[in-house]
C-alpha cells in the first residue's frame, strides 16, 4: 500500500505537467480562451480528482495480484466505456440521467464537469453545482482508498495462498 | 545432405511473417476463455462509435443525415487499424525484448526479423478487423449509413484495404526499428505517430479544416489516401475531402500505391539502419526492468 501510495504520488507529479503542457500547447496552437471564476476551487478539484482517481487506480491494481494479464487487457476495455460515459470529449449532461449518475461512481466524470464550469463559465451546461461535485470526489477519494487497503490486504493474502505473487502471466 | 538441411532452415520472408503473425495472435487472443474475448472485443468498438455519435449529436444536434457524419464514421471506424497495427508492432519490440526476454532468441533463430514483426503486426488486423465490422454494422442497423453490398465497390475496397494495411505495416516497422535503439520509456511511440495520423490524416474531418501550413504534412501521408479510397468504395460517388475531390478514384488509388511503396523502402532502410546501429551497441537483449 505505501509503495503504491508513493508511486501514486510520483504519478500524480507527471501527471499534472503533462495535462498542464497539453493544456498550454493546444490552447496556444487553437487559441482557445478560459476564464477561471475560481482559482482555488480549480486546484481543489484537479486534486480531489487525482486523488479519487489514483485511489480507484490502487483498488483495481489488487485485481492484478490475482488476474495479472487478464486484468490489465480488462482494465484496457474498460477505457473507451470510461470515456465514454464519463464525458471526457461531452458534456455529461448529453447522456440520459441515469447513465449520468452512474457514471458519477468515476471520478473524472465529477472532475471534467466541475473543471469546465470553473474555466468556461459561459459555455458549460454544469450538472451538478461545483461545491456538491467537490464533495463526492472527496468523498470518493476516501471511500477508493479504504477500499483499496481493504483489497489489496486481502488479495495479497489470496495470492500468498495460492502462490500467485510471482506468477509470470505470459 | 549438409545442404538440405541448411535449405531447410534458411530463412524466408513468409516463414518468418507466418511466425510472427501466430504468436501475435496467441499473445492477443490466449489471454481469456472465449466468452471474455468476446466481451472484450465488443465493448471497446462500440464505446469507440458511441463516443463519436454523442459527441456529433451534441455539436450538431442529431444532423446524422449529413455526409460529413457518414465520412467522419468510416474514418473513425477504419482508423482502429492504424493504432493496432502500428502500436502494435513497436510494442512487440518491447515485449519480445523486455517482457518475454525472447528478442535476442528471435535474431539467433532462422527469422528474418523485419518479416517476424510484419507479422506479429499484422495479427492485430484480426481484432481490429472485427471491431471495424462491429462499428459499421452498428452505423448501417442503428444510424441508417448508405451502406449495403450490392452499393460498396468491392475491388475499390479490397485494393484500398491491401495497400493500406502494407502501407500501415511499414510504418510499424519504422517505428519497431527506432523502438529497437531507444528502448522501453519510448513505449508510446507507435501511440504518439497513430495520434499524429489521426490528426493529419483527416479520419473525422476533412483536410481542408487544417490550417494552410499543416496540409502539406497530410498530402504525403499514405493513410490519408488509403482513408480517401475506403470512403469512395464503401459510399460510392462520396467526395467528401474537397481537397481529393479532384482526384479519380483510379488516380487516389494509384497515389496510394506509389506512397506505400516509397513507405516500404524508406521503412526497410530505416529499419536496417536502426537494427544495425543497435547490434553494434548491444540493445538487442537489453533490459530496463520497465
Amino acid at each position: 500500500m505505501a509503495i503504491l501510495l508513493g508511486m501514486a504520488l510520483g504519478g500524480m507529479f507527471a501527471t499534472a505537467l503533462r495535462a498542464a503542457a497539453i493544456l498550454l500547447l493546444g490552447s496556444w496552437l487553437f487559441d482557445v480562451n478560459f476564464t477561471i471564476t475560481d482559482g482555488w476551487a480549480l486546484a481543489g478539484v484537479f486534486v480531489l480528482a487525482l486523488g479519487a482517481l489514483y485511489g480507484m487506480g490502487m483498488m483495481c491494481a489488487s485485481l492484478f495480484l490475482l488476474y495479472g494479464r487478464e486484468a490489465w487487457h480488462l482494465v484496457h476495455a474498460a477505457q473507451e466505456p470510461v470515456y465514454l460515459v464519463s464525458g471526457l470529449y461531452f458534456p455529461i449532461n448529453t447522456l440520459p440521467r441515469v447513465v449520468a449518475i452512474a457514471a458519477s461512481v468515476i471520478p473524472l466524470t465529477l472532475a471534467l464537469d466541475a473543471i469546465r464550469q470553473l474555466v468556461l463559465p459561459s459555455g458549460a451546461d454544469g450538472w451538478l453545482p461545483v461545491r456538491v461535485e467537490m464533495g463526492v470526489l472527496l468523498l470518493l477519494a476516501f471511500v477508493f482508498t479504504a477500499a483499496a487497503r481493504v483489497l489489496l490486504t486481502y488479495m495479497e493474502r489470496l495470492a500468498r495462498r495460492e502462490g500467485r505473487l510471482t506468477e509470470a502471466h505470459g | 545432405m549438409a545442404e538440405s538441411l541448411v535449405a531447410l532452415h534458411r530463412p524466408s520472408p513468409w516463414h518468418s511473417f507466418r511466425a510472427g503473425m501466430w504468436l501475435g495472435w496467441q499473445i492477443e487472443s490466449n489471454w481469456a476463455d472465449p466468452w471474455v474475448f468476446t466481451i472484450y472485443a465488443v465493448l471497446r468498438p462500440v464505446s469507440l462509435a458511441g463516443i463519436l455519435v454523442v459527441m456529433y449529436a451534441a455539436i450538431t444536434r442529431g444532423a446524422f443525415d449529413s455526409p460529413v457524419f457518414t465520412s467522419m464514421y468510416l474514418g473513425n471506424a477504419f482508423y482502429i487499424y492504424v493504432g493496432a497495427i502500428t502500436s502494435g508492432m513497436g510494442w512487440a519490440v518491447v515485449q519480445d525484448r523486455e517482457h518475454y526476454r525472447t528478442l535476442k532468441s528471435i535474431y539467433a533463430a532462422p527469422v528474418m526479423v523485419p518479416y517476424y514483426l510484419i507479422g506479429r503486426g499484422v495479427a492485430g488486423l484480426v481484432t481490429a478487423s472485427f471491431s471495424v465490422i462491429v462499428i459499421l454494422t452498428l452505423g448501417v442497423m442503428v444510424l441508417g449509413l448508405g451502406i449495403g453490398p450490392g452499393t460498396v465497390e468491392w475491388p475499390l475496397l479490397a485494393a484500398g484495404l491491401g495497400f493500406g494495411v502494407m502501407a500501415l505495416a511499414f510504418m510499424g516497422l519504422a517505428v519497431a526499428g527506432i523502438m529497437l535503439l531507444t528502448g522501453s520509456e519510448s513505449w508510446a511511440l507507435g501511440d504518439l505517430l497513430a495520434g499524429a495520423l489521426y490528426l493529419f490524416s483527416g479520419a473525422v474531418f476533412p483536410l481542408d479544416v487544417l490550417p494552410s501550413a499543416l496540409r502539406p504534412i497530410g498530402l504525403v501521408l499514405p493513410v490519408t489516401y488509403w482513408l480517401e479510397v475506403i470512403r469512395r468504395a464503401l459510399i460510392p460517388g462520396d467526395r467528401g475531402a474537397s481537397a481529393l475531390a479532384a482526384w479519380t478514384d483510379e488516380g487516389v488509388l494509384a497515389l496510394l500505391a506509389a506512397l506505400t511503396a516509397a513507405t516500404a523502402i524508406g521503412a526497410m532502410t530505416l529499419f536496417r539502419v536502426c537494427e544495425r546501429r543497435a547490434r553494434q551497441r548491444g540493445l538487442i537483449d537489453r533490459t530496463s526492468n520497465y
